[in-house]
């Protein structure tokens, strides 16, 4: 039976009031499985950060609920129970103390019974910590690296990293993500990372959930969501126009682009039954299907809102 | 600036001031020279060792030790600076211009325990400056972006908020206790025991001969009680202290609307206490009940002393519930 790590069921965070009213989450269910690498992609404001806010008790859902390891992050003392176990670098790469290696005293202080001062080595080394040039003439890669470093060396059960790469040159990135797969997945613990840099999301998640408008629009294994889209560029008579698969269709000059989302074997097996032939098929990237999903979502919004007459 | 009043105003917060700006230079420079002297070498990653918890610390986990050690050297700093300033709004009373231009005519020792009394009144609203700067620094941690790194620790929101509100509290009230202790001392060694020649009826009869205000000044300087001065300044530092702390805990959605009504509560009660204590004869009711005192005149009914106490602890713990429903 999976367990997760992670799970949030209807989950709503709203703020304001009346017309000035902002839904930063709707009704989103996520499942992030233990010992998985998940990745929560989506455009800017689609409530990544706010959905993380929730899990790390900075902030209480409006509705429907969060759990962390089955506990209720926003009450103590259940609270403190889910922040010895989670780990957390926060958007904004605010430090705390005058120095890194100052950061990592403090924290190291913090969670005595799981800090490795060997992996705390391991990553100032490999990242290239500045460990003493204070705080105000960091730039904000080297914040970037202070706020991992402590986050990473408490080696918790979960780490949730928000926005993990800002600021970070190709180096230091390639270093953090070889990091994460080695050093931050044994022993069953998972790894729950926002972003919107889809190339290095695709590098290490195992799992994915794409969000935008509060609303989570694809969950699911990172290998099942890619063997379940595909382009399809598709000639013949009378070809569908709606069909549960189809995510996109574009008309071309000669032929008909499909960008199907589901099931794409038998929707080929149909194309062909009804006379179409297939002149190509390919798999999208996760950059391509995020795209898709994005696109799709804004027109269907456009769609559904009423016309306005004057 | 050639008055008594401005050399106070001087050695009270300028010179602090120019310490503190001559520390950080100080200390940015030894930075500055250690980052110098290891450029271009990768500094090694050496731990800490965590300090063994001492007598009053050792109930709480580790997690809370840690939080608590931390606050230690801010509070002694702030404490400690609070005190100096304390201390010399205190004893500006017994500078000798002081004395010279705020003491009873001719009154002799007389004069010296009505400039040492009146010093104390005088400096009445620096003192609710400092109560609400302090409450400010308190309360700051505990909203506002560092807040997110202590929040995400593992130690519940309530310590977080006493943690840093009850030592707060303690830094300004041991701070004002020291600064009575020490002026008092300063008297006794500079003056001796001035206090115990009151009813010297020559010294009287000298100040009384000089002008109406004089003799209305003697009268206020026999009648009034120390103990009235510094149980009101007490009463009214934790009131204020208390009200800033309540006021930035409000519970409000977004930051900045919440800033704004806590800065116009803030500005709305300094303004009122302001009211009471220079016109409290428009409204002695509501300065009795606030146990509002800082001049010189008659014993107070000392019941009210409560009012105050009660009324900021109730706002401390107002402030305390606020704060479990602040998201930040």
């Amino acid at each position: 039976m999976t367990t997760f790590a992670l799970q949030t069921h209807s989950l709503v965070k709203t703020y304001g009031f009346g017309a000035r009213q902002i839904r930063a989450v709707d009704n989103l269910s996520l499942n992030v499985p233990e010992g998985s690498i998940y990745g929560l992609l989506g455009r800017n404001s689609s409530g990544k950060t706010t959905t993380i806010r929730m899990a790390m008790g900075l902030a209480r859902p409006t509705s429907g609920e969060i759990k962390v390891f089955g506990l209720n992050p926003a009450r103590d003392p259940e609270r403190i129970s889910v922040l010895r176990r989670a780990g957390y670098v926060p958007e904004d790469k605010m430090l705390v103390a005058l120095s890194a290696r100052k950061l990592l005293a403090l924290n190291r202080s913090f969670y005595p019974e799981t800090w490795s001062d060997d992996l705390a080595r391991k990553i100032v080394e490999r990242l290239e910590l500045p460990l003493d040039t204070p705080y105000l003439k960091l730039s904000m890669g080297n914040k970037t690296k202070s706020a991992l470093a402590a986050a990473i060396a408490q080696r918790s059960q979960l780490l949730i990293l928000d926005e993990p790469t800002t600021g970070l040159d190709p180096v230091a990135l390639d270093e953090l993500l070889r990091l994460l797969v080695e050093d931050c997945t044994s022993g069953g613990r998972t790894i729950f990372l926002s972003s919107h840099q889809l190339t290095e999301i695709e590098q290490i998640a195992d799992h994915i959930g794409i969000v935008d408008r509060g609303r989570i629009l694809l969950e699911g294994p990172l290998d099942d969501i890619r063997a379940s889209f595909r382009r399809l560029t598709v000639t013949g008579a009378s070809l569908p126009t709606a069909h549960p698969s189809i995510l996109n269709i574009r008309r071309q000059a000669r032929a008909t682009e499909y960008i199907v989302q589901r099931s794409p074997d038998s929707f080929i097996a149909e194309l062909t039954s009804n006379g179409a032939t297939i002149l190509a098929s390919t798999p999208l990237s996760l950059n391509e299907i995020f795209l898709e999903l994005c696109r799709t979502g804004e027109s269907r919004d456009k769609a559904a809102q009423p016309e306005v007459f004057a | 600036m050639n008055s008594p009043v401005s050399e106070v105003f001087i050695f009270a917060f300028v010179v602090p001031f120019i310490v503190v700006i001559i520390v950080v230079v100080l200390l940015q420079r030894k930075a500055a020279a250690e980052t110098g002297r290891s450029h271009g070498i990768q500094p090694s990653y050496a731990p800490v060792d965590f300090p063994p918890a001492g007598f009053l610390l050792r109930r709480f986990s580790t997690p809370e030790r840690a939080f608590l050690l931390q606050l230690r050297s801010a509070l002694l700093l702030i404490g400690g600076t609070v005190a100096y300033v304390f201390v010399i709004l205190m004893c500006a009373g017994l500078f000798p211009r002081f004395i010279a231009k705020f003491g009873l005519p001719g009154g002799g020792q007389l004069s010296i325990w009505h400039s040492y009394l009146f010093g104390i009144t005088l400096f009445a609203g620096l003192y609710t400056i400092l109560a609400v700067i302090l409450g400010f620094i308190a309360r700051g941690g505990i909203g506002g972006a560092r807040a997110v790194f202590l929040r995400t620790r593992p130690i519940s929101r309530r310590l977080i908020f006493w943690g840093r509100i009850a030592p707060g509290v303690a830094a300004l009230l041991t701070a004002f206790a020291l600064a009575v202790g020490l002026s008092l001392l300063m008297l006794v060694v500079c003056y001796g025991p001035v206090f115990n020649h009151l009813s010297d009826p020559a010294s009287q009869l000298r100040v009384a001969s000089f002008d109406h205000d004089a003799t209305v000044d003697l009268a206020h300087t026999l009648q009034t009680s120390a103990c009235r001065l510094f149980l009101s300044t007490a009463t009214t530092l934790l009131l204020d202290f208390s009200f800033v702390v309540a006021s930035c805990s409000l519970p409000m959605g977004d930051a900045r609307p919440r800033s704004v009504v806590a800065g116009a509560l803030i500005l709305l009660g300094i303004l009122s206490q302001t009211f009471l204590t220079l016109f409290r004869e428009d409204a002695p009711k509501a300065a009795r009940f606030f146990f509002l005192y800082s001049n010189l005149g008659p014993p107070p009914p000392y019941v009210y002393a409560a009012v105050p106490i009660v009324v900021s602890i109730a706002l401390l713990v107002l402030a305390s519930f606020f704060d479990e429903c602040l998201e930040i």
